[in-house]
């Protein structure tokens, strides 16, 4: 979503000029959003004005507070804003509204307006700003600061109250493992931020901030090590961070696509990741992360399309049980997309490549069978899917039933009714386990079209077809290139350098294990 | 405008290898075979030897121009219009050859496998398949060309596997059983087989290390030289001489024979996973053809030309040809890629010579 914003005075863009209408469709035709102008300010205009506008914009919202008092001699007034369910009520009783009682002296002073940094240093809070736009104390009060108006005073000051909202830090509850840390990310950044350093004691991480939505309302951050991460990769990602122009970006999940790395395509092109180890690794790796304020989630990248078959836990077993599980992931994928395609096209037209004892047997599990092949597995899928996407959605203890009736009950009622073979049930049920064999759960969802893509093209076009479907997704694997690394790395181009943590992964012994698959873009290419 | 590096040095021999090695394994030792009778694998190592020297000539040439391609340097070398006319014949070779790789096989498919597709069907997605391997630009087609190789390698030793070695007589006396003229002509009809080595002109800009890729030209051609030598002495000694020269595709009926526990036919698996090469093949030659349009026509985007050229070969490619007919035209036109680069070769390089020449001699430079 790189669309030009339309700069200029917020009413002009409003109004019903033609030309400016003309603008807006025309913008909404070329698939850009309207994005309101963030830039544009509403001047401070008195302690009154201000107040109203701050009451006209926020005072429909039933937990805007505003507090208005008098303080001093000469009973100058003050107001103090806040959000209440946003913001902490404690933290500014104590460090806000008492303080200002100290401000009495202050506001009696008749050159109080050229004073506002005494004022500042009056309030026991800190991170304390002083503001000239309106609009910019909106935004504030909007993340949970709270806004302090004086009479007097040329600046509105805007102080960090944030309550603590949500969770403290829980364990990970999607990406599970036996072994290993257990803690998961939550939804505010700053304890997701301390969460990486104690795992990365070093000096060199990086942290940049980056900030998004019409209102500049939502912090990203972006997490490197310097030395470590290519310096080619940081800067094209910290240019496709600084051209994001959106309205609102609500998830992590959608940042992907919002800067540009290959929006169309259904390949997974960054790991989201809820654990703090897996990120850490990542970064020693030379990757690049990046956290977004309210995701409990980190998107890392570049990656490659073996990393989607690699687990924390491969680091805490014994390295030839990894390459043994790594292997297994990757048959559990095959599997998952490509047996049901399989069946069919060895059924219906390539039975020569079965055994003549395997024909035979096949042969008479048909017998009787109303119902093509293609049709047979491709209802048994579907239905499978179904009842996957049912049980997601159901709460665990109903959809553990589910899975159970639609499993169990089902299968053996249709094998039953002869509806369908017995083979074609053990041959989804084969991929439908294969497909739970990836570490990734994004996977799953590319694991469904191809596997649907391949069934159509097998009852097709046999084998021929299979061939056809896989050499296509290929070709699309090999165009794609995230930051400059090409994503069949390490495999192509080869780099037997690399294979150390990709299919197989080396012992550890002397060298630091974490450095041992580094990107560099000049080696991978 | 200069190339922007993509390709490493191995990829650069792997687009060599994918780019030569669809076109013969499956019908090459019939085609050599039936003129050279036992001396076909010493033909086809002598073509090898020959088509090595041409791409040498042609390193040769790439290396003087780094940064450009021969849709740039043509032009620089032979004039607009002369450089026009033969990026022009370029285009017509590399569509002739792309269609006609699509096509063999599909012949091959139709007739052993899918009897009642149309074979325009498998050659069209043969076809589509290679246009977005060249959209991927040249490293996505060399990564493609990669993996595609590796995935089909494995193969290559049931050829070891099938070889009989009781009938090794049939692979001597060398020249018992062909005259000179017939050997030529079994080397012409080879020359088909090694189609498509002058992609290294057109990969050679995009190299990352312009260093030492002369040694890889050298291992591309000898593996696979070795290739088709291996694949023809398993099949002459395994299915003899007469029985080859009246099959159409010995090697796929030689793994048809070979047997494994778990599939019953190598030969279909052999066809499937052989998709990947002839992509490749047809790919390089639609990158060939996309970049002498572009040379042709200056200014053109890169996507439009391939969809457009593309479109084209789709258009041309439909209607149903039987395999013999494919397996006859390429014979015919066997040595016209070979002769045509070979001559290009020779003439650029005696143009480069005679304008170094000349600016060597310039009073002022």
């Amino acid at each position: 979503m790189h669309g030009n914003s339309i700069h200029g005075d917020t009413n002009v863009v409003k109004g019903v000029g033609v030309v400016n209408l003309w603008q807006k469709i025309k913008d909404l035709l070329d698939g850009d959003d309207y994005i309101e102008d963030k830039h544009s300010q509403v001047p401070l205009q008195g302690f009154a004005n201000d107040l109203k506008y701050l009451k006209s914009t926020l005072g429909h919202a039933l937990d805007f507070v505003t507090r208005e008092f008098q303080l001093g001699v000469t009973g100058k007034r003050v107001a103090v804003l806040y959000i209440k369910s946003l913001a902490d009520e404690t933290k500014i009783a104590s460090e806000i509204v008492l303080p200002l009682t100290s401000l009495a002296a202050l506001i009696d002073d008749p050159d109080v307006r050229h004073k506002p940094h005494e004022a500042k240093q009056v309030l026991s809070a800190s991170n304390i700003t002083e503001l000239t736009d309106l609009k910019q104390a909106i935004d504030g009060l909007l993340i949970g600061h709270t806004i302090v108006l004086v009479d007097g005073l040329r600046v509105a000051l805007d102080i960090d109250s944030r309550a603590k909202l949500g969770r403290s830090t829980t364990a990970a509850e999607i990406e599970t493992t036996i072994l290993g840390s257990k803690v998961a990310f939550v939804e505010d950044c700053e304890a997701n931020l301390s969460l990486i350093r104690q795992g990365v004691h070093s000096p060199k991480l990086c942290i940049e901030k980056f900030m998004f939505g019409s209102t500049d309302s939502k912090r990203a951050f972006l997490l490197y090590i310097q030395d470590l991460a290519a310096p080619d990769m940081i800067s094209e990602l910290q240019e496709r961070l600084q051209a994001v122009q959106v309205n609102e970006l609500k998830e992590i999940n959608y940042l992907q696509s919002i800067i540009g790395i290959s929006p169309l395509s259904p390949f997974p092109q960054a790991v989201y990741t809820e654990r703090p180890d897996r990120v850490t690794g990542n970064l020693l790796e030379g990757r690049l992360a990046i956290l977004l304020d309210g995701s409990p989630e980190a998107l890392v990248l570049p990656i490659g399309f073996s990393d989607l078959f690699q687990s924390p836990a491969d680091y805490y077993n014994h390295s030839l049980v990894t390459v043994l599980m790594r292997g297994l992931r990757f048959l559990g994928f095959l599997l998952a997309t490509t047996l049901p395609a399989a069946y069919v096209a060895a059924v219906t037209y390539n039975y020569e490549l079965l055994p003549t004892s395997l024909v035979f047997a096949v042969a008479s599990a048909r017998s009787g069978i109303p119902i093509p092949p293609i049709i047979e597995a491709l209802a048994m899928v579907v239905v499978v899917d179904i009842l996957q996407e049912g049980a997601t959605r159901l709460p665990s203890k109903i959809g553990q039933t589910v899975g159970v009736v639609g499993g169990f009950v089902l299968g053996q009622a249709v094998i039953q009714a002869r509806l369908v073979s017995p083979l074609v049930v053990i041959v989804v049920a084969v991929s439908v386990i294969g497909s739970f064999a990836t570490p990734d759960y994004r996977i799953s969802g590319l694991i469904r079209l191809l596997r649907y893509s391949l069934l159509l093209a097998s009852a097709a076009l046999s084998g021929i077809g299979i061939a056809a479907v896989w050499f296509a997704v290929l070709t699309h694997m090999a165009s794609i290139e995230i930051l400059g690394i090409p994503y069949l790395r390490p495999v192509a181009p080869l780099r037997l350098s690399s294979m150390s943590d990709y299919i197989f992964r080396k012992p550890y012994r002397g060298a630091n294990p974490d450095q041992s698959d580094r990107l560099d873009k000049e080696q991978h290419l | 405008m200069k190339a922007k590096p993509s390709i490493t040095t191995f990829q650069y021999g792997i687009l060599i290898v994918g780019a030569l090695i669809a076109n013969g394994i499956f019908t090459l030792p019939r085609v050599v075979s039936q003129d050279a009778g036992r001396s076909a694998w010493v033909v086809i190592a002598f073509v090898g030897l020959v088509v090595f020297g041409i791409a040498a000539l042609a390193h040769l040439v790439a290396s003087h121009y780094p940064g450009q391609d021969p849709a740039e340097w043509s032009l620089t070398l032979l004039g607009p219009v002369l450089g026009r006319l033969w990026l022009f014949s370029y285009l017509i070779k590399s569509c002739f050859f792309a269609v006609l790789t699509a096509k063999i096989y599909a012949a091959i498919v139709t007739s052993r496998m899918l009897l009642t597709t149309p074979s325009s069907v498998i050659a069209a997605i043969v076809l589509i398949v290679s246009v977005m391997a060249v959209l991927a630009k040249l490293g996505g087609l060399a990564r493609f060309s990669e993996v595609s190789v590796y995935v089909w390698l494995p193969l290559l030793t049931l050829f070891v596997q099938i070889i009989e070695h009781d009938q090794f007589y049939l692979l001597r006396p060398i020249f018992g059983d062909a005259s000179v003229s017939d050997l030529f002509k079994a080397s012409r009809q080879a020359a088909y087989s090694f189609a498509g080595f002058d992609i290294l002109l057109f990969a050679y800009p995009h190299l990352h290390k312009q260093k030492a890729p002369l040694r890889t030209v050298l291992w591309a051609m000898v593996f696979v030289t070795a290739v088709y030598v291996l694949t023809t002495i398993a099949a002459t000694t395994f299915l003899g001489l007469e029985q080859m020269t009246r099959i159409l595709a010995p090697t796929l009926t030689i793994l048809s024979i070979a047997e494994t526990s778990i599939v019953e036919r190598i030969d279909s698996i052999a066809l499937f996973l052989w998709m990947g090469i002839v992509v490749i093949t047809a790919a390089t030659q639609l990158y060939m053809g996309t970049r002498a349009l572009q040379g042709i026509i200056k200014g053109v985007s890169y996507h439009k030309t391939i969809m457009t050229l593309g479109s084209f070969l789709l258009v041309i490619t439909w209607g149903d040809t039987p395999l013999r007919e494919v397996v006859a035209v390429s014979a015919i036109f066997g040595d016209f890629d070979l002769s045509f680069v070979a001559i290009s070769v020779v003439v650029f390089l005696v143009l480069i010579y005679i304008k170094k020449a000349s600016q060597k001699n310039a009073p002022f430079t």
